[in-house]
């Protein structure tokens, strides 16, 4: 009787977490989610063509393989990069569309993860990609093409039994995750020492000191920031918050949207800081996963069918 | 897609995008990360090299990342380091690299920014950092190497 009552006690929240991970969401969400970062992913890829194939030309020397391109004892001909990359746009278009969603999706998945970690396998990975590829990972794992394809007369698809919410909670869980997870490291490596914003001066500084000898653009605040150190320790203060502060995200609603407002303005800062662009989540691709993101990345066709009834009213 | 799937796919790649918490911070990856980031103490004393351009009449240019066959600044930072930690012949090998670019570059367009550099440096150079960026103060530079941008494929 007492084992009973201890694993209905056990199953409650554990129902509770199933019922709040499975809650219905239209597929118009989903679907919207996999135009916007697909459609991301596709210009992301053709604006990093010319440098993959650039670090494809490295000396062999320098390689130094991260990720899945470990498999490989030696750097690939750069014929073979730049095709592997150009076929992994293609597969992204066919992605972003929904066309042959379920070959497409997993292998735009696997060339746009074998094309970024081949960039980040010459001595220095590229933060930048990673919530990309795991959000494209993730939708290729989903139903995300039930809606708003370009497959015209194609029959309507049954809703699969799971539904469409958990695939948008998966999302929005991964882009918690890397911002908790920044916030983890922060605490392992530095310690509460970080949030005295001495070692963010001294990140700035010396971040911006490498741009200033190795040719690139030093941050239109860095030099003010340096010499006027004293609201740097708020500064960290709000950055650990936010970090650290990622998962009540998940709780959706007016949290979701405070955190992801906080979360974009902690990258322009960053950009004003140390002229250091994070695209993905300054575009607000990374964090469409926790609002209604059909109402906005539907608006442009809204417009479209509206102007146009408006235009056959006036004749 | 039945519940079962869905829940294993999802705590597959939640505890994926996690595990590496489990890992030493700095024990970077991709696309599974720890996010190290602007996370590891910085002192403001910083010892880096990196490459410069000498025009004839002595002035030094700062190089783009460009010259290192990169568009990224990291990107080239860690070329150097790398070159510079591997001893004499690849610090030469680099800096013949960079003045073949250079070379290439001035060849292409004779007005180009670094159409009169005449020789290459890889530097060691001993800044503070926030005294470098707060009142431009620059520290001990050390030359590693150095080599000329050859002359035959230049304009002039």
């Amino acid at each position: 009787m007492g084992e009973l009552r201890c694993a209905a006690e056990l199953a409650q929240p554990m129902s509770r977490v199933a019922r709040w991970w499975f809650a219905p969401a239209p597929p118009e969400r989903l679907a919207a989610l996999r135009i916007a970062i697909g459609g991301f992913a596709v210009l992301w890829m053709i604006a990093r063509l010319p440098e993959v194939v650039s670090v494809a030309r490295l000396p062999a020397a320098v390689f130094a393989p991260v990720g899945v391109i470990r498999v490989l004892g030696a750097p690939l001909p750069m014929i073979a990069v730049a095709a592997i990359a150009v076929a992994t746009v293609g597969l992204l278009v066919a992605f972003t569309a929904g066309l042959g969603y379920r070959v497409t999706a997993p292998l735009a998945a696997i060339g746009l993860l074998w094309t970024l970690a081949y960039r980040s396998s010459w001595g220095m990975v590229f933060h930048t990609d990673n919530l990309l590829v795991l959000h494209v990972i993730a939708l290729a794992l989903a139903p995300a093409a039930d809606a708003w394809t370009i497959r015209r007369g194609a029959p309507a698809r049954a809703a699969p039994a799971a539904g469409y919410g958990w695939a948008i909670k998966l999302l929005a869980a991964i882009t918690c995750a890397a911002y908790l997870l920044a916030g983890i490291a922060k605490l392992r490596l530095a310690g509460l020492s970080w949030l005295d914003g001495g070692q963010l001066r001294n990140q700035i500084a010396v971040d911006n000191l490498r741009k200033a000898l190795l040719g690139g653009t030093v941050a239109p605040l860095a030099r003010f920031l340096v010499s006027h150190p004293d609201g740097l320790a708020v500064c960290s203060l709000l950055t650990m918050g936010i970090e650290l502060g990622a998962p009540l995200a998940l709780l959706g609603g007016r949290f979701a949207r405070i955190w992801a407002w906080g979360a974009w303005g902690f990258h322009a800062g960053v950009v004003l800081a140390m002229n250091v662009w994070f695209p993905y989540p300054l575009a607000g691709v990374a964090f469409l996963p926790l609002i209604e993101a059909e109402h906005l990345v539907g608006w442009p066709a809204r417009w479209w069918r509206s102007r146009g009834m408006r235009a056959a009213r006036a004749r | 897609m039945g519940r079962w799937v869905a829940t294993i796919v999802s705590i597959g790649l939640v505890g994926a995008t996690l595990a590496p918490v489990l890992r030493a911070p700095d024990d970077d990856g991709f696309p599974l990360s720890t996010f190290p980031m602007f996370a590891t103490p910085r002192p403001a004393q910083v010892a880096m090299s990196y490459a410069r351009g000498v025009t004839r009449d002595g002035r030094v240019r700062v190089l783009s990342p460009d010259h290192l066959g990169t568009g990224e600044v990291l990107q080239a930072f860690a070329l150097i380091q790398r070159a510079v930690d591997r001893g004499e012949s690849a610090r030469l090998a680099l800096c013949t690299a960079i003045a073949a670019r250079v070379a290439a570059d001035a060849a292409d367009a004779a007005d180009a920014a670094d159409a009169d550099v005449v020789e290459i440096r890889l530097v060691a150079g001993m800044h503070d950092a926030v005294d470098y960026l707060a009142h431009g103060a620059v520290g001990r530079e050390v030359t590693w190497a150095s080599c000329d941008v050859p002359r035959s494929s230049r304009s002039r």
